[in-house]
């Protein structure tokens, strides 16, 4: 009760207070505050609206109030309280709620920095408010089940994971701020101020770039972590929709960087800070707004907030590109003044580059739908990113190496070629270092080639403006991050080695270089942790992968083990335990001879727990020991961790254990042990993977996060 | 250079690279088919599956896959081989996606498709 009423209070205070904003908006010759109070008065209300909300949701879920659906579908009470509060934003109808409760925060701090534009900016962020608050009359997270659980269905167990804690927050933060740059392009081509006033959008982007790229970084982290296949990315629906607003969102950034130093790149800008926040809400709208539900397993069904999102997505498309066109000829027209040999150039081409880049992973992402226009839907795989990314991408590093050379003016390509002289010599050192660690594929060479040397390139400028002081060196950090994120990234897609391996208890096997031996399973509680001892070399370590019961799922960690070369990804498959007899296979109603028994199969038999997720075959078996035929069962019990035989013991003390079942064609693999001394053998199944260099994607990636964070500061402060 | 040669090359840059992105799009298809489409087409396809009551996923060490059953929408049965670690949440996925090729009666997958875990619960979201 008390959450929808918070939720209504938001609807309607947001709603008078983006009337209040616009009507002061269109009467700028009446005093400043007059307007501007009431609104505010009402902004407060909204915002005290969506904080009763989100504060009653936290209470229902840290004080287990299973009547409420969002709850029992989330959290149970055994829950630890971090992921409770993470519990906030396990579902659909909770992440909306987030993302408004960070706009409108988000919302405080604007209206402290900004004065002039703000009645003209507010009405376009309230507006996105009144959309996210129909969301949430639609799906709402306080949706009562009329009776109260006694507990709750808990959370999915691949979301306990400290890094999916801080997830969502920050990509919604992200989201939040993003909206900002799209309200001032707004406000900026209705007041015709796309000069100064849309420079105040800078902060506002570089901050929610930041924010939308740390989340991205944290949840290729999480997948890397938690997910157990070794990868970081897989170009999933869900994960390209993050990225396409990141890329034109960094565009967005270098441009407004552009137009505060040269008053360039105006109309690249306001048309980015447009799509960047339309590209935002089509991600919402393709991945919750079941429109991808025939094509990505990730998507949800369609329901009616497909509808409203779509709405949504059209109002703020036509309102942006309408604003855009109708002041398009005001516009500032800028001939190319500077030639590409100037940073201008640079950045031009930088923007370029991101921009087909977003395009390119956003057809692909939209591939489906648009291959189902034409005839039956298709969906393209990885290779079509590579492909069509590296050209873009190998250009964006030859501007790296150039861009700190250059002067914002036009310079001549023999100067840039001096100053670059002595640092060239890394580029043939680079790629002798990489022929001899076993890359011989041309491009590759070539593509680490020219990420090292942008690395050392801008690792010597980060070294000079570091005497300036820290907040100078931003971008020259980000670059550096760059650099060594994508030669990670490189290494580890193109290099990666795995193997499938049979680790049977005691037996080394030699694989990638290493000798794995299984020593056994430790047992504490639900973990089962197959231990694997691993000798390089004279170096001797041990690892812990995990297979365990989380409700009533199963679920496999990897053990990872990390050093500056490479990552060692353990991937647990299962545990099975075999006889060591003699094995036959038999079809139904034939027979086998072995020692003094003779053995016909007859059927099979079926138990199977399915409540349990334990199922239980059996062979029925007829064997003669000379004396007359009896009947025998041996079974196979398969629980979701392991597989165990169940075997017979046959008069003169020999085991039949059942191996193997094919159904489909009737048939079993039996073995066949003698009674003296049966053998039976532990075999740990995994896949074990050497990454290369996983440990400089990551440094990278802090890096890059790092620098573009000094670089927000120093926007904001100064 | 004046402008009009930069016209040019730019325009043909443009469009050797829209070439180059569209047959890239095109090679790198795979088009959405029942396991029966599957069977006739020599080409990497997917399919959407559900898996079989009573019939677990199983590992065959021997020959280093994995093999279980699928169910498509149209109601075929194809027995499905894949070599490589079994995603979490495989067996309690209602739906998995299937990347790969039929060959030799066997859809052999390359790649599996499980429903990402945010999402997961709200496939049991049945109001």
């Amino acid at each position: 009760m008390i959450g929808n009423i918070g939720i209504l209070i938001a609807f309607g205070a947001a709603l008078v207070a983006a009337i209040l904003f616009f009507k002061k908006a269109i009467s700028p010759q009446s005093s400043r505050s007059a307007g501007i109070d009431y609104a505010m008065i009402f902004y407060h209300l909204h915002t005290a609206g969506i904080v009763i909300a989100s504060i009653y949701l936290m209470y229902a879920l840290l004080t287990h109030q299973f009547q409420y659906f969002y709850v029992y579908a989330h959290s149970n009470l055994d829950l630890p309280l971090k992921y409770l509060v993470s519990a906030f934003w396990a579902g659909q109808e909770g992440t909306f709620l987030l993302w408004a409760l960070m706009a409108a925060l988000a919302g405080y701090l604007l209206m402290k920095k900004e004065k002039e534009l703000l009645p003209a900016v507010m009405p376009f962020i309230l507006l996105g408010q009144l959309f996210l608050m129909l969301f949430l009359f639609l799906e709402t997270p306080f949706y009562h089940l009329g009776q109260v659980p006694a507990d709750g269905m808990g959370m999915n167990p691949l979301l306990m994971d400290p890094w999916m804690v801080i997830h969502p927050p920050i990509v919604f933060i992200g989201y939040a701020l993003l909206t900002i740059p799209f309200a001032y392009a707004a406000a900026a081509l209705w007041k015709k101020d796309w000069s100064a006033g849309f420079l105040r959008a800078l902060p506002w982007a570089g901050a929610g770039w930041l924010f939308l790229g740390a989340g991205i970084f944290i949840g290729a982290a999480w997948a890397y972590r938690v997910l157990g296949w070794g990868g970081y990315w897989g170009w999933d629906p869900v994960e390209n929709a993050s990225l396409v607003p990141w890329l034109t969102a960094t565009a967005l950034v270098h441009g407004l960087v552009g137009q505060k130093q040269k008053g360039r790149f105006v109309k690249s800008n306001l048309l980015l800070a447009i799509i960047t926040f339309v590209l935002i809400i089509v991600a919402a709208f393709l991945t919750r707004g079941g429109v991808m539900a025939d094509y990505s397993v990730h998507a949800f069904a369609e329901t009616a907030l497909t509808y409203v999102l779509g709405i949504f997505v059209l109002v703020y498309l036509v309102l942006g590109l309408g604003l855009y066109v109708a002041r398009f000829k005001s516009l500032p027209v800028q001939g190319s003044s500077e030639g590409i040999f100037s940073r201008q150039g640079s950045f031009a081409i930088t923007l370029v580059v991101l921009c087909l880049s977003a395009l390119l992973v956003l057809l692909g992402t939209l591939s489906p739908i648009l291959t189902g226009l034409f005839g039956s839907p298709a969906s393209v795989d990885e290779q079509f990113y590579f492909q069509t990314n590296s050209p873009l991408f190998f250009l964006l590093f030859v501007v790296l190496v150039v861009c700190p050379l250059l002067g914002w003016k036009n310079e001549d390509f023999k100067v840039i070629f001096t100053r670059l002289k002595k640092i060239l010599i890394i580029f043939p050192i680079a790629l002798i270092v990489a022929y001899l660690a076993g890359i011989t594929s041309f491009l590759n060479l070539i593509f680490i080639g020219i990420m090292v040397l942008a690395l050392a390139v801008n690792v010597v400028w980060l070294i000079r403006t570091m005497k300036a002081g820290l907040k100078f060196s931003g971008a020259y950090l980000a670059h550096v991050g760059l650099a060594l994120l994508f030669i990670g990234v490189l290494a580890s897609t193109a290099y990666t080695q795995s193997q499938l391996l049979n680790l049977k208890k005691g037996e080394p096997v030699e694989a990638l270089g290493l000798e794995f031996t299984y020593l056994g399973l430790t047992v504490e509680g639900e973990n089962n942790y197959p231990v694997v001892q691993i000798e390089d070399g004279s170096r001797v370590t041990i690892a812990r992968p995990n297979i365990y019961i989380a409700g009533e799922q199963v679920m496999r960690s990897p053990a990872i083990q990390r050093n500056i070369f490479r990552d060692l990804y353990i991937s647990p498959m299962e545990l099975q335990i075999a006889g060591g007899g003699e094995t036959f296979v038999l079809a139904k109603d034939e027979q086998y001879q072995v020692e003094d028994y003779l053995i016909i199969f007859r059927d099979f038999t079926f138990v199977s727990h399915s409540e349990t997720n334990v199922f239980e075959v059996g062979a029925l078996l007829e064997v003669d020991d000379g004396d007359g035929f009896r009947e025998y069962i041996p079974t196979i019990v398969q629980n979701p961790v392991e597989r165990t035989s169940n075997p017979i013991t046959l008069p003169g003390g020999e085991r039949i254990i059942m191996e193997e079942v094919d159904a489909d064609n009737g048939m079993v693999q039996l073995s066949f042990e003698g009674g003296e001394s049966p053998i039976e053998e532990e075999i740990f199944i995994a896949e074990v993977k050497i990454k290369p260099l996983i440990s400089i994607l990551a440094v990278g990636a802090v890096l890059l996060v790092a620098g573009t964070a000094i670089s927000v500061w120093r926007r904001f402060t100064t | 250079m004046n402008n009009k040669t930069k016209w040019i090359i730019g325009v043909a840059v443009i469009i050797v690279f829209a070439g180059f992105a569209f047959f890239s799009f095109r090679s790198a298809l795979n088009p959405y088919v029942s396991f029966a489409e599957a069977a006739e087409t020599p080409q990497q396809v997917q399919v959407l599956g559900y898996f079989v009551e009573g019939e677990p996923v199983q590992y065959d060490s021997a020959a280093g896959e994995l093999y279980f059953y699928l169910v498509d929408d149209e109601g075929t049965r194809a027995s499905v081989t894949y070599r490589g670690v079994k995603p979490n949440n495989l067996e309690h996925s209602e739906n998995v996606v299937v990347v790969g090729e039929y060959r030799e009666g066997v859809f052999q997958a390359e790649k599996i498709l499980v429903k990402c875990p945010s999402k997961y619960e709200e496939a049991e979201d049945n109001r």
